[in-house]
């Protein structure tokens, strides 16, 4: 089984540098593929120009991004046959209790306020992708060979 | 009743008010007519008060209007059997009827009298044309301020979310380079150098506390209030044991007094009191035996609730900025806090309904008193 990928999409580069960072503290060595906003994020997971569509493990997906946003993407892939059931975990710097309503009401799979301090952001970081790239089971994901 | 019917209706001897005419035709004419006519009158006059109470329920002093109803159709009725009595001399009725119509005429014109001063004070329609132009000015003028009002929140809703969202990304990002620089490149700085990356990173927390109380104080006025009944004491024992958990070398005798039950939101008061229990815990944190009570009273006959300290207190010459946003008694470098605090209490308390005071002096304490 190829090794699962992480999808990030974050418009703002230093957040990019420091949510790779922090998984890579965290021991998490599984590639990340960038999108810089909502289009570009679809683009990658629908497949364009002849490109075929990824299959990321994870999308963390920041709320407030350009062109698209966090929750109109977030509809648009679960509007879709093939990325209904893709786990989106909603990463953002707002904890307004509306954002977290509409993202739910749209159907994330979690919702993480990025801690300011480092140190948490580095735990709460290390905590996501072992949930979703260990732990957690995807429908349809391939049986491992044995226990 | 042989006798009343004839003293009503009279007698052989009594002889026609025609008589008295006699029976001068032009004369019994002017005299029936004229009776007929003010008869007519008269009882139209009752049908119209009538159809005006019934159709105003909202109207005013509406049994006077009834009054005068009854006292003209007692005078349509005087004038009917006056015209009666030109043929037939039924002077027993007409004196009944008479005195019937004085009576009422009476009372009606009593109950005129009270209500005078009011139906003096009933705007002309000229005058209440105006009012309701001026009222209709003021209508308008209302709803341009209650949509400037609403345009001014919108602003301020979408500057909070600004606030939320993009005041702290910044600060993650100097947090988190502060950081990396100590990790990475720590060895190559010495102790006062790792020692400033420190307080960069200290400085970003205390930026995105005071960020989130900003946010929350300015949100305060919009959350709904859940009001139930509340142990307070129960509370106050529960904050203070996260207090000491929070800081376990610290000695402080507490005095929780108990059931304290008051009917309050229980989310927003636990904000309030626990603010008010950490400010009696930061301000005693300097004296030797330090003591936090909480409990209520009576004043007045007014049930108030107080948190008392014997901590540094404050100069009263400064208690009315105590309550004020961003206003501090106290050097950050001293006691720490975003100075919002009591700002949050305060609003939490108006909420309620309630007031806060506060009563303090230097080096013995403070005591913040407060109701729900």
């Amino acid at each position: 089984m190829a090794e699962k990928v992480i999808l990030l999409v974050e418009d703002n580069p230093d957040d990019e540098a420091l949510c790779i960072r922090a998984l890579r503290k965290s021991k998490i060595t599984n590639e990340v593929i960038v999108a810089h906003d909502g289009v570009e994020a679809l683009d990658l997971l629908f497949g364009t120009d002849g490109k075929p569509p990824i299959k990321p493990a994870v999308v963390l997906l920041d709320l407030k991004l350009p062109r698209l946003d966090g929750v109109e993407t977030l509809n648009r892939i679960r509007a879709h046959e093939k990325t209904k059931r893709l786990p989106v975990v909603m990463l953002t710097t707002s904890d307004q209790e509306t954002d977290i309503v509409r993202s739910y009401a749209s159907g994330v799979n979690s919702y993480v306020r990025k801690p300011i301090d480092f140190a948490e952001f580095t735990d709460v970081t290390a905590q996501l992708g072992m949930y979703w790239l260990l732990i957690n089971k995807e429908p349809g994901a391939d049986e491992p060979a044995g226990d | 009743m042989d006798a009343i019917l004839e003293y009503l209706f009279g007698s052989a001897s009594f002889v026609p008010h025609g008589y008295c005419l006699l029976w001068r035709p032009e004369l019994v004419a002017l005299h029936a007519i004229s009776d007929l006519m003010i008869a007519l009158a008269y009882f139209s006059i009752p049908v119209g008060l009538w159809f005006l109470v019934r159709a105003r329920p909202d109207m005013r002093n509406r049994h006077v209007f009834l009054l005068f109803a009854a006292f003209i159709l007692l005078c349509g009725l005087t004038h009917v059997i006056g015209l009666i009595t030109l043929w037939a001399p039924i002077y027993g009725l007409q004196g009944l009827v008479k005195a019937a119509t004085a009576i009422v005429s009476l009372i009606a014109a009593y109950s005129l009298w009270p209500i005078l001063p009011e139906m003096l004070g009933i705007r002309a329609l000229s005058g209440l044309r105006e009012t309701n132009q001026d009222m209709a000015r003021a209508i308008a003028d209302h709803d341009i301020l209650v949509t400037d009002f609403n345009a001014a929140r919108k602003d301020l809703e979408d500057f909070a979310n600004t606030v939320a969202h993009d005041l702290r990304s910044p600060l993650r990002a100097i947090n988190g380079f502060s950081q990396i620089l100590t990790d990475d490149y720590g060895n190559r700085l010495d102790a006062r150098g790792c020692e400033m990356l420190d307080r960069m990173r200290d400085a970003t927390l205390n930026m995105s506390r005071l960020i989130d109380e900003l946010l929350y104080l300015s949100q305060l006025r919009q959350v709904p209030l859940k009001k139930s009944d509340v142990d307070l004491s129960e509370m106050a024992r529960k904050l203070m044991a996260e207090l000491r958990k929070d800081d376990p070398l610290r000695q402080v005798e507490v005095s929780i007094m108990d059931s304290v039950i008051a009917t309050c939101d229980p989310d927003l008061t636990r904000i309030a009191i626990r603010h008010l229990l950490h400010n009696a815990w930061k301000f005693t944190s300097k004296q030797t035996s330090a003591r936090i009570e909480f409990g209520e009273k009576t004043n007045g006959g007014k049930r108030l609730l107080y948190i008392r300290d014997n901590g540094i207190g404050f100069d009263m010459a400064y208690a009315e900025k105590l309550f004020q946003p961003f206003q501090r008694l106290h050097t950050a470098g001293e006691y720490g806090g975003s100075g919002v605090g009591l700002a949050i209490v305060t609003r939490i308390i108006q909420r309620h309904g309630g007031h806060i005071e506060a009563e303090a002096e230097p080096g013995k304490g403070t005591s913040f008193t407060f109701s729900l």
